[in-house]
């Protein structure tokens, strides 16, 4: 069982102190990209 | 939301459905691994490159993934095994770099006002977790921040139930030192 304080505590301090530097931008596009690339997959249909 | 992406398909399902599933899988699972690569690799910008290849390496193999685990500890896995690959090249990069530095005569770093600083810039938990050895930093970051169970993180890590369960244990004594003003040694 996980002691639920300890979990909190961990859980919001990454958050607020480590991963809300982040700005997230999503990569979406860019890895579409390099998928399409490979000759294995198939080309998106539109 | 995971829910729509744990999902099994046949070689012909994937053929209509591929690339909205590979795009379903980002959607749900970019930002947590580009932050589940920070924690390895302390850097933003390489934890996105190790996120795309992660990604890429997920759409190579995913036909051959017969989901005995989710997608995501799937996923996590393949993160987890870029970002030691990364370090490990790191490493050997470095490594010339402290032969130069060990050569050179020792200075104490410790001063007392070295110690302070690196106390107050350690006052956080979330900091100090990502103070401590890979092996000690992932299970902690897997069981408390994603919500894994042991078992699960064993999968991931590809290690066993008792590894992960001692790991956790000596995690969060080594971070209860370090909050309480150690150093990491």
């Amino acid at each position: 069982m996980k002691n639920i304080d300890e979990h909190q505590e961990i859980k919001n301090s990454l958050d607020k102190d480590v991963f809300s530097r982040y700005q997230f931008k999503s990569q979406k596009n860019k890895i579409m990209e390099k998928a399409n690339e490979l000759s294995q997959v198939p080309k998106r249909k539109n | 939301m995971e829910g729509n992406v744990e999902r099994t398909f046949t070689r012909n399902d994937f053929e209509e459905t591929d690339v909205e599933y590979f795009e379903e899988i980002i959607h749900t699972y970019e930002k947590a691994v580009v932050q589940f690569a920070y924690t390895y690799v302390k850097d933003w910008s390489v934890a996105e490159d190790i996120s795309q290849e992660a990604f890429i390496k997920v759409y190579k193999n995913i036909l051959s993934f017969h989901h005995r685990s989710k997608v995501k500890t799937w996923l996590f896995s393949i993160t987890a095994n870029e970002c030691k690959d990364y370090l490990r090249k790191i490493k050997r990069r470095t490594k010339w770099w402290d032969q130069i530095v060990q050569s050179n005569p020792k200075q104490d770093i410790n001063t007392p006002e070295v110690i302070t600083l690196q106390n107050e810039e350690k006052h956080s938990v979330g900091e100090a977790l990502l103070s401590l050895p890979v092996k000690y930093r992932e299970v902690l970051v897997l069981y408390y921040y994603e919500d894994l169970s042991t078992q699960e993180i064993s999968q991931l890590l590809e290690v066993n139930s008792s590894t992960v369960r001692s790991r956790l244990d000596r995690g969060r004594k080594h971070l209860k030192n370090l909050r309480e003003g150690g150093q990491w040694s």
